[in-house]
């Protein structure tokens, strides 16, 4: 075989390989679009028959642990904890996790909440570092709340020692700066109320951005959609991975990702499963595929459901370096916990997760930054040679541009029919604009961080890297804190 | 998120000559064409939906400002009697989404009021007609229509519906199911429970907790008592555990054995509850049949019986108690310990001892046991 043919052999492989790729992501995303309307419609209907308020009172509700980790955050730390404590649900306790902050975080809560030191028998059931003190209040208006002071070891270890201290049966994670809807936890447990024949390991909610929402001591008082582009561009991304993709994949009962900033577990399981990994960046997707992993090797039916109205807000990242961490640390997360899990893939004896999920995740998730990033130079390199037919080029692209935008306006048209968050038209207008610029300016930024990600994976880098957060209160001056985490935990 | 990935494929596919023999440019064209009038659509529905929003919402707040008036004129009418409907009531119930909001009005007062009051929104429900536009609900095929009309028709005492709505009880579909069996115990009390005798679907634990709620509403009768044995041995498991609940709330006292029993259920949920049930309606023999039961038991539900056996154990159980200090568990230790200090004046004493033999361990349990009974 000539070098020619060979070259043309490739050319064709390479070609029809990438219309393949395409062709089947376009018919996901058909299908995901689709699949999730009888999932969302069964829900919004069961849901106006529930009064959230019998679970709230009830003796017989279930007992559920929040567990809070902070890093340096003890600017807004007495206020977020203060919001926790409102939540409104009869059966909780409350454990802060002081995750070795260097700043005044443990001095605040001690002084705020009048903690006094207990002697505590700390069982270390998953590993984790080593609990310094545990605090408990001598108010009894705060008897809820729990503060551990650990020796850092990153979010992931702090968590592991509140599942540690936790004695409640469910947990719900949280980063402790989320706005949460004062129903949020009722519904969030009652999944785990509801299961039958099949065990409920997990829960997930739906994360909103609160950039430019009106919040008012730690309570979220009116929606707006975010002021900047980049807030704005996320916020459409999130109604289209919460709305549409996570409707689709509870319904197929293949979520592989319940979000940290958010998620509710079962103990039980959890611990089984030996709790967060501390080896990865992307622990919150890691923790639910290995739970999933657990149940499918052990043959017991299980389910991970999820709760699609707005239950918890967050501050979305407003400048492209924090937005590019985030993405980054997604990417390395999303390799990690699928190159833990190898074995599930395409393995029939995981069902759905090891023949749709996992392949779905490695090829349009994981893969998905590189294969664009191959095209690119790819584009590049024909425009230099002059190989680009441009008539065909421009209609192709318009096609995918016109395909894109159709399943944001879908998104968006789900977002009106169901949660109607952005009341205003002119909300909804600037939410179809920012979709329109997406392809050009944003969605190239993305796949760029994804890059990134991948170049740090090779150079081992497992850093969360920092970042500054302007923070809610809106009467503090920003506060500049610096968290363990670079971002929320979003949709990806 | 939304990847493009196709950018990629139109860029390999610039030369176009191999695919183009699968995609004719002129197929593009029109593929392109018909997404564009989707998109097109999809806007115009949307803006479409967001101003049949916004005018159905100010539809119901102007209907809401009437009702609001007229509703609390009729209900806290003395006589009993209807003051009398005006024509334009008659004119909103005539508009379907009119007639669904005044309907979804008065359930919503209906829930908030008892008495003369109460029975009023009833008189108003049935004088404007709105009984049989629930009775048609009931026939839908829709499930969640379906559970819509056996709500209505039982939050307004509709009691000649009872036999259509006992039918559905135990309905394929959950939710439909879940609001006959409601409406059956608002409808008639506790005789209500007798769909547990053929009930052939789960009772979710939300459902049990609902349904616990609505009967907090009704007088106990003496049936119950002599129906929970029966209803303990049912073979679905979540009657039994359902039975378990109500001898609990309910304090039946006489039932402990039979309680008791349960702890033999196949089902660990059956389980789990009976011993709930056993620690509130105790006697001096319920120690000796948790410690009997507990080295059968599941992890999870050994955990529950030392948690709980702190309250109700005596001096007989430390032998027992003291045996479990040697657990390998720590956790079984450590509830171990706390129920052998609450339940014996000895318990402190003893896990005093105990943490000489390996302080780095038993010191640790004791003293967290010694701060928390501090507490």
């Amino acid at each position: 075989m000539s070098l020619d043919s060979l070259l043309n052999f490739l050319y064709h492989v390479l070609t029809y390989s990438i219309f393949a790729y395409s062709a089947v992501l376009i018919c996901f995303y058909l299908f995901i679009g689709l699949y999730s309307i009888g999932e969302t419609r069964k829900y919004l209907h069961k849901n106006s028959f529930t009064d959230y308020r019998l679970l709230a009172a009830s003796p017989h509700a279930p007992s559920v642990s929040i567990l809070a980790p902070a890093y340096n955050e003890g600017k807004t730390i007495v206020e977020n904890v203060r919001s926790l404590l409102s939540i409104y649900y009869n059966n909780l306790e409350l454990i802060v996790i002081n995750d070795g902050s260097k700043d005044d975080s443990l001095q605040r809560l001690i002084d705020a909440y009048e903690l006094e030191g207990r002697d505590f028998f700390v069982n270390y059931q998953i590993p984790s570092k080593p609990v310094r003190k545990i605090y408990k209040s001598s108010n009894a208006m705060y008897s809820k709340l729990t503060v551990i002071d650990k020796v850092n070891g990153g979010k992931a270890d702090a968590l592991n020692a509140g599942i540690n201290i936790a004695s409640n049966n469910y947990l719900v994670c949280i980063d402790v700066d989320c706005i949460l809807e004062q129903d949020a936890l009722l519904k969030m447990i009652k999944p785990f109320l509801e299961q039958t024949d099949e065990k409920v390991i997990a829960s997930g909610g739906v994360i909103r951005i609160a950039n430019s929402c009106v919040i008012e001591n730690g309570r979220l008082v009116k929606v707006r959609l975010p002021e900047s582009y980049l807030p704005r561009i996320q916020s459409l991304e999130y109604i289209r991975a919460f709305i549409l993709g996570r409707m689709a994949w509870s319904r197929l009962n293949g979520l592989m990702l319940i979000s940290g900033a958010f998620g509710a577990f079962d103990r039980e399981i959890v611990i089984k499963c030996g709790g967060y990994n501390h080896n990865t960046v992307g622990e919150d997707m890691e923790l639910v595929v290995r739970m999933r992993r657990y149940m499918e090797e052990k043959r017991q039916k299980y389910r991970v459901t999820y709760v699609p109205d707005p239950l918890c807000w967050t501050e979305a990242p407003e400048s492209f370096t924090i937005l590019g961490r985030q993405r980054n640390r997604w990417t390395r997360g999303t390799f990690e916990t699928l190159k833990f899990h190898r074995k599930m893939f395409f393995n029939p004896r995981y069902h759905v997760l090891g023949m749709l999920s996992y392949p779905y995740w490695f090829f349009f998730e994981m893969c998905a930054p590189i294969v664009e990033f191959f095209g690119f130079i790819c584009f590049f390199l024909f425009v230099l040679l002059g190989l680009i037919d441009w008539e065909f080029f421009a209609v192709y692209l318009l096609f995918i541009i016109c395909f894109g935008y159709l399943y944001s306006a879908f998104a968006v048209l789900m977002e009106v029919i169901t949660y109607h968050q952005y009341k205003r038209r002119i909300d909804v207008f600037r939410l179809l604009l920012a979709a329109l610029t997406e392809p050009f300016y944003f969605h190239p930024f993305v796949v760029w961080s994804g890059i990134l990600g991948f170049r740090d994976l090779i150079k081992k880098k497992k850093s969360w890297g920092e970042m500054t957060r302007k923070g809610f209160a809106a009467a503090s001056p920003p506060s500049g804190r610096q968290t363990q985490r670079d971002a929320p935990d979003g949709p990806r | 998120m939304l990847n493009h990935p196709l950018f990629p494929g139109c860029c390999l596919l610039q030369s176009g000559e191999s695919l183009l023999r699968f995609i004719r440019l002129r197929y593009l064209l029109i593929a392109v064409e018909f997404i564009s009038i989707c998109i097109a659509v999809m806007v115009i529905f949307i803006y479409s939906l967001l101003y049949f929003k916004k005018k159905t919402h100010l539809y119901k707040v102007r209907l809401s400002r009437h009702l609001e008036v007229w509703i609390s004129a009729m209900i806290f009418h003395e006589s009993g009697e209807s003051p009398g409907i005006s024509q334009k009531f008659h004119r909103i119930v005539r508009n379907p989404a009119g007639r669904q909001f005044v309907i979804d009005e008065l359930v919503a007062c209906k829930k908030n009021f008892t008495g003369l009051a109460a029975k009023n929104i009833v008189a108003l429900y049935e004088e404007l007609g709105l009984k049989p536009h629930s009775f048609k609900k009931l026939g839908s095929r829709q499930w969640h229509i379906k559970a819509k009309g056996i709500q209505e028709l039982y939050l307004m005492d509709q009691s000649d519906t009872l036999t259509r709505i006992y039918k559905n009880t135990n309905n394929k579909h959950e939710l439909v199911r879940m609001e006959a069996q409601i409406g059956v115990l608002h409808l008639t009390g506790f005789d209500g429970l007798r769909f547990l005798d053929v009930i052939s679907y789960p009772i979710t634990e939300w459902q049990q907790l609902k349904l616990l709620e609505q009967l907090k509403h009704s007088k106990l009768t003496d049936k119950v008592g002599a129906a929970i044995p029966r209803w303990l041995q049912s073979p679905n498991s979540t009657v039994a555990q359902f039975a378990l609940k109500l001898a609990d709330e309910y304090q039946q006292l006489g039932l402990h054995d039979a309680v008791a029993a349960c702890l033999q259920h196949p089902d660990e949920a059956v389980r789990r509850q009976a011993v709930r049930t056993l620690i509130r309606i105790g006697n001096e023999t319920t120690p000796h049949w948790l410690t009997a039961h507990f080295p059968e038991e599941t992890p999870g539900n050994k955990l529950l019986i030392l948690d709980n056996l702190g309250k109700i154990a005596s001096e007989e159980e430390v032998p027992f108690l003291t045996g479990l200090l040697d657990d390998e568990d720590n956790i079984i230790k450590l509830k171990a310990a706390r129920a052998l200090a609450v339940s014996s004046c000895f318990g402190l004493a003893i896990l005093a001892e105990k943490s000489k033999e390996q302080p780095s361990l038993y010191n640790d349990i004791y003293c967290h046991v010694k701060s928390e009974i501090a507490l």
